[in-house]
């Protein structure tokens, strides 16, 4: 008899726990979700996955503070075409470290995703309406068929206006870094050069064209940023003129070595 | 309409015999002592029920073709009412049998159950466990996910190295020299139909033989097999009927099974499946299913030259020493306290397993594909770098180096992490590994140019936490200020 008993409660007791499986069968908490199914890699189009998927690795997770220059700047924002980023995007930069995105130059995303990026940044960090930015902007790129900067205007207007913290000859101070290094300007463009002179790296302390916190007569007219601009290019030719020389030099010290540079398609590495 | 039933019973019981057949299966004696640890056989059979059940199911939605397989998958887990539900209950349902049926074993080794004269159910034991496992893995390629389809490449890569025969066994598992449409039609036929014929003729034998040898006693230490044999008429006789009370702990036992994978399969929801099966989508991060995870560390880990037999050799040679353990150790004590070398063997066997499959689910052999684009460099680092190590930032994003090394946690961790570099290298010796590889690191001199190097290095010299001195070249002698000398 009370092994009947025992075994009438073992079953109720299963059954509860087949009740409360059930329950929760129903509940169906596990049902997939259709908008968690695997998707390929060309056919994602939401913004934030194709940023954090892309963009995120240089530019920061929030499109800031990342190694390369911030997306998510207003002012930049408002400089830059849609036209002037859809070109950055997929044919990347040239002489920098911005690579081609689109799948034509052998990157990854299609002339869809890049559109949602263009999009998708210009929504998400341009300016709110009512932030004031100046009416006359300096023009992101360059003129082509305006006057040229002049490197030698560009010394004052580097000691006016960089100089307080690049120090008096670009090679860093107590604020900032050294931006006559050979390695860094030969990793520049004219066109990234340009840029960081107009929209500075507000996330890493360095102002814009406009110098807000400085004295009033330090804000940068478009002749001063072609000018200092001029600058820095003449420094990037020499250190690239001298690197070259100092590396032919070297060559000629090793001789019988073969010669990377006759390579196909390799770019000469060495170290001094 | 009693009558009636009872009046049909007996219509059967006549021409089939069920009451000689079954009544005595029902009351055969089982020895006193024998425990709950005695039902995880047949919580495995309930489970293989349950896959059988859940299976045929699955096949009557599932299409069989590599074009369609993946879509019918998807089908089944978005439209079709609880299709999801009956593919979550067929993965866990043959994850629960591989447990279970290692857990039996286990036990079955450790009461030395396996030993005279059982040892003919321990052999026909071992081949349940090699088409089980032949059943997951079939199963798993019917996914058709990239899983599945890179499983299907490993497995074929090691198949192909079979000496001499190689390129014909990998035709005959392929059904080509490639993977294609024939691969799956094949997998599809051995998960259908080859390997539940022979699991189901296996385990009908198994328990005959069980039936016949009887279960064995409860071991007790300093008793030999050839003993409890010897007694083991005189302890059936002391025993009770298998009916009710064995029946009811084998009944429980089953039951909480099939709770566990129904709470399971709801609550959690079915496994993939994963990426689509495309070969050029190099996002992939396969894994096999967690049954052969420990397989896939081993290729993984394994240095070149003892890959072959490693591979080729490890599943024949396990296969046979699990046969010849009722050989070997057939007879002698039963008790695991008197054997501490099986108990040894077992611990070791388990600990490896876990340990490598361990490291196949976390794989950190893999190249993390998108660490390049995907990995910021940390903020804190980046607040405080210059222009240059910025730019040796960049370099290190985009020469991909994040893909094997990580920063700050992130990135892949196929070479050592990088947090700490600085502490470990030098300058020169930073320069000379990043131009000259070494180690597993291919030597990148020819993709970087003088400037990328610089700044790489550059910003690699920053990788330090602040309260450690930098690497220097101890054969140089300390000369700044302060530098305790004599």
């Amino acid at each position: 008899m009370q092994r009947a008993t025992r075994y009438r409660r073992s079953i109720r007791q299963l059954a509860a726990i087949v009740a409360l499986g059930f329950f929760v069968g129903f509940a169906g908490c596990g049902r997939p979700n259709p908008a968690d199914r695997p998707v390929r890699p060309r056919d994602v189009l939401e913004f934030d996955k194709l940023f954090a998927m892309n963009c995120a690795g240089c530019h920061g997770a929030g499109g800031t503070l990342g190694a390369a220059p911030p997306l998510a700047d207003p002012l930049f924002l408002a400089i830059a075409s849609k036209e002037s980023l859809h070109d950055t995007i997929s044919q990347g930069r040239s002489g920098t470290l911005m690579p081609a995105f689109a799948i034509e130059q052998g990157g990854t995303l299609t002339p869809e995703q890049i559109n949602v990026l263009i999009d998708g940044i210009k929504q998400h960090w341009s300016a709110a309406p009512d932030h004031s930015l100046p009416p006359d902007l300096p023009a992101y790129a360059a003129a082509v068929d305006g006057p040229a900067g002049d490197a030698l205007r560009g010394e004052q207007v580097f000691s006016r206006a960089c100089a307080n913290c690049h120090g008096e000859d670009g090679r860093g101070g107590e604020n900032a870094g050294d931006i006559r290094a050979s390695a860094f300007l030969a990793l520049t463009s004219q066109q990234f050069l340009r840029r960081i002179v107009i929209t500075g790296r507000p996330e890493l302390g360095m102002p814009d064209y406009r110098r807000l916190q400085g004295p009033p007569d330090s804000t940068l007219s478009p002749q001063d940023i072609d000018d200092v601009v001029a600058l820095l290019l003449a420094w990037r030719k020499q250190a690239l003129s001298l690197a070259a020389s100092e590396r032919r030099e070297a060559d000629r010290s090793i001789a019988g070595q073969p010669e990377a540079s006759d390579l196909p398609g390799s770019r000469h590495a060495r170290i001094d | 309409m009693r009558s009636l039933i009872v009046k049909l019973y007996e219509w059967l019981d006549l021409r089939f015999g069920i009451r000689e057949s079954i009544v005595p299966l029902a009351q055969h004696p089982i020895p006193r002592g024998a425990t709950w640890l005695y039902s995880f056989g047949s919580a495995t059979m309930t489970l293989l029920l349950l896959q059988i059940l859940t299976g045929i199911l699955l096949a009557m939605t599932y299409v069989p073709s590599a074009n369609e397989a993946y879509t019918s998958l998807e089908y089944l887990n978005y439209e079709q009412p609880l299709g999801w539900f009956l593919r979550a209950m067929h993965f866990y349902g043959s994850s629960g049998m591989v447990i279970m049926l290692l857990v039996h074993m286990t036990q079955v080794f450790l009461m030395g159950a396996y030993k005279y004269p059982r040892e003919a159910t321990w052999i026909v034991g071992v081949g349940l466990l090699v088409f089980t496992l032949g059943m997951a893995f079939t199963g798993q390629v019917l996914r058709w996910d990239q899983d599945a389809y890179w499983g299907v490449g490993v497995g074929a890569a090691i198949a192909g190295r079979t000496p001499g025969i190689g390129p014909q066994v990998v035709q005959l598992m392929l059904g080509g020299p490639t993977i294609a449409a024939e691969t799956l039609s094949r997998f599809f036929a051995m998960h259908v139909f080859v390997l539940p014929g022979l699991l189901l003729t296996f385990l009908a034998v198994h328990l005959y033989l069980v039936v016949r040898q009887g279960v064995s006693t409860p071991p007790v230490p300093g008793k030999s097999a050839e003993q409890y044999d010897a007694e083991y008429h005189e302890e059936i006789k002391r025993g009770e009927p298998f009916y009710p009370d064995g029946v009811f702990r084998d009944m429980v036992t089953c039951a909480l099974a099939v709770i566990v994978v129904v709470v399971l399969s709801a609550w959690v929801g079915p496994y993939g499946p994963n990426g689509p099966p495309d070969p050029t989508l190099i996002e992939a991060d396969p894994r096999p299913d967690w049954p052969f995870l420990w397989v896939f560390a081993l290729a993984a880990l394994c240095p070149p030259s003892l890959e072959g037999p490693m591979l080729l050799g490890i599943v024949p040679l396990g296969i046979t020493l699990l046969v010849l353990v009722p050989i070997i150790g057939g007879r002698g004590e039963r008790s695991p306290r008197r054997r501490p070398l099986a108990v040894a063997v077992v611990l070791l066997v388990f600990t490896t397993l876990g340990v490598l499959s361990y490291l196949g689910a976390t794989a950190p052999w893999s190249p993390d594909m998108t660490g390049w684009s995907a990995d910021p460099t940390p903020v804190s680092l980046v607040k405080t770098l210059s222009p240059v190590e910025l730019q040796g930032a960049l370099v290190m994003q985009n020469k991909n180096c994040r893909n094997c090394h990580a920063i700050g946690g992130l990135g892949g961790h196929r070479g050592p992490d990088l947090d700490g570099v600085a502490v470990r290298l030098d300058h020169d010796e930073l320069v000379r590994q990043v131009v000259q590889g070494g180690g597993d690191m291919p030597a990148y001199g020819r993709q970087l140019s003088s400037a990328e190097i610089t700044t790489l290095v550059a910003f690699l010299e920053r990788l330090r936490p602040d309260r450690e001195a930098a690497a220097r070249d101890a054969a140089i002698p300390e000369t700044s200020a302060g530098s305790g000398g004599e």
